[in-house]
């Protein structure tokens, strides 16, 4: 037998379709999963009986899926073709549903020192969140651009005992806030390796603990330990066709 | 043209890529020259000499749309990044011709966009294959239209006409019953696979029970030779879309047509 679904079974697929009978094997959105893979199969002329049995029986079943295919296949082709219309002007898109780059950097901020504290003062993680709420509503109220240059500042600007878990958080503020002003672009964007990446990282990280009058050793300890929290994030910086 | 050496396919490969990038305004890939150059690499592996330029054309174009498809997938998800609203707005321009092509309406065509914009910020995650992100993205705006589509029960299904002359206004109909041109033989089934006569009944049940040749085609291509909808669409010279529409009507007739659904029990059990 040359191809995975028989005569018998497929007779089987035609008298389920008539009982409308719901697929066993593969639910809608498996379904769904498979179909960006499943459209390019069909473009390249695959063999779909063979290399997807279980996409092609369940959009032989579901009718919602089935129009869903046709209606990616038939654009696709069309795309493809070069015979997809283009509207002369395309209005302009609202996101404003995307989170602001204060939010972000903000959430960005409080995961990273969540870490490093959690790493350095496993103790004063439970009372950091407050922490960094109040510390976030003092830098709103000093305006976005407020940037700490020293603990005396810190403690000024912040009215309180300069304590470690606000210079670590003072400290990834500043950090943070300095390598995106220079890494978000969303045209030529610098380019780094991931390698190179870290190292700016690292580097930023030092200075800003310098410059909060942190002594060299610490600040080593602060850029090491920023570098180990912020990692994840390093993707998301870094252009992929880049790396 | 044929591409016969590493040179040739380098050369018009990158141009290729450049070319598609420009068109379609893509503009989140700082370097260009090695973009194109690990899109080249890859398929190179495949072996490109001798090659048809037009086969190449088509090639390359594929996997700079997966690359690119992988660039948009990580910029969508970096918060807060000037990179992420570049991101968004260049999935507005792919997916709006696409909403606009489906609804032949601006406003709805906003609408829909939109809404899949937002549903890709919120379940991006959801998609498994970053090189298909695109591909992802429109299901997610077909599945919006056709939703809506579903609860209106007014889901438009355009004619070849339409698609041929894609600038026309031609009204959408709907389509009667697509007739394939002149009765062409349905592929010759693989005999190991099927055997003749066990065909012949099942063929001579199907045709007792629709009268549509376009309906009989579309059920046996799709459940009996197992063609993709694209070949039958091209045989019966009419839409994916509507090879589905024919689809459901033919087992709608069959499913009230008791001396079929015996037939078929009866080959089933041989």
């Amino acid at each position: 037998m040359k191809d995975q679904i028989q005569w018998r079974e497929r007779l089987g697929i035609l008298a389920s379709a008539l009982e409308n009978d719901r697929d066993p094997v593969l639910s809608c959105e498996e379904c769904q999963a498979c179909l960006p893979a499943y459209v390019e199969a069909e473009l390249e002329e695959e063999k779909l009986t063979a290399r997807f049995p279980a996409v092609w029986r369940h959009l032989l079943l579901c009718d919602e899926c089935g129009a869903l295919y046709a209606d990616m296949l038939e654009i696709s082709m069309l795309e493809e073709a070069g015979r997809l219309p283009v509207p002369a002007a395309i209005p302009a898109p609202d996101l404003s549903f995307l989170p602001s780059p204060t939010a972000a950097m903000r959430k960005w901020v409080r995961e990273i020192a969540t870490l490093i504290v959690a790493h350095r003062i496993p103790e004063s993680v439970a009372e950091f969140s407050p922490l960094c709420e109040a510390f976030f509503e003092r830098v709103e109220a000093l305006g976005e651009a407020f940037q700490i240059h020293s603990t005396s500042e810190l403690a000024l600007a912040f009215g309180a005992e300069v304590s470690p878990t606000l210079t670590i958080l003072a400290a990834t503020f500043d950090t943070t806030k300095a390598i995106l002003d220079m890494l978000d672009t969303a045209e030529g964007q610098p380019e780094y390796s991931a390698t190179q990446l870290a190292d700016l990282f690292k580097r930023t990280a030092h200075k800003e603990a310098r410059r909060l009058g942190l002594s060299r050793s610490q600040a080593n300890t602060f850029a090491a330990d920023y570098l180990r929290a912020a990692r994840d994030y390093l993707p998301l910086l870094v252009d992929s066709a880049d790396d | 043209m044929a591409i016969t050496n590493q040179k040739q396919f380098q050369e018009h490969g990158q141009q290729i890529v450049f070319r598609l990038l420009r068109k379609r305004d893509w503009k989140l890939v700082s370097n260009e020259d090695r973009f194109a150059e690990g899109i080249l690499t890859a398929l190179d592996l495949l072996g490109q000499d001798g090659r048809d330029a037009e086969e190449v054309r088509k090639l390359v174009e594929r996997e700079t749309v997966r690359q690119y498809s992988i660039v948009l997938y990580e910029s969508s998800r970096a918060d807060g990044t000037s990179r992420q609203q570049r991101a968004f707005e260049e999935l507005w321009t792919y997916l709006f011709p696409t909403a606009l092509y489906r609804t032949k309406d601006e406003e709805r065509a906003k609408e829909y966009t939109q809404r899949a914009l937002i549903k890709t910020w919120e379940k991006g995650t959801q998609c498994t294959d970053p090189g298909r992100f695109l591909g992802w993205v429109r299901m997610v705006l077909l599945r919006e239209v056709l939703m809506d589509a579903r609860k209106d029960k007014k889901k438009p299904v355009m004619t070849w006409t339409d698609v041929d002359k894609p600038d026309s206004e031609n009204p959408w109909e709907q389509v009667t019953e697509a007739t394939s041109e002149d009765g062409r033989e349905l592929r010759l089934l693989e005999k190991d696979i099927l055997e003749e006569e066990k065909v012949q009944r099942f063929r001579e049940a199907l045709a007792a029970a629709l009268s549509s040749e376009a309906q009989r085609i579309v059920i046996e291509g799709l459940f009996i030779e197992g063609l993709g909808v694209q070949a039958i669409a091209e045989r019966l010279n009419t839409t994916p879309s509507n090879v589905y529409t024919l689809k459901s009507r033919a087992l709608s007739r069959l499913r009230k047509n008791g001396q079929f659904r015996r037939i078929l029990l009866e080959l089933q059990e041989e």
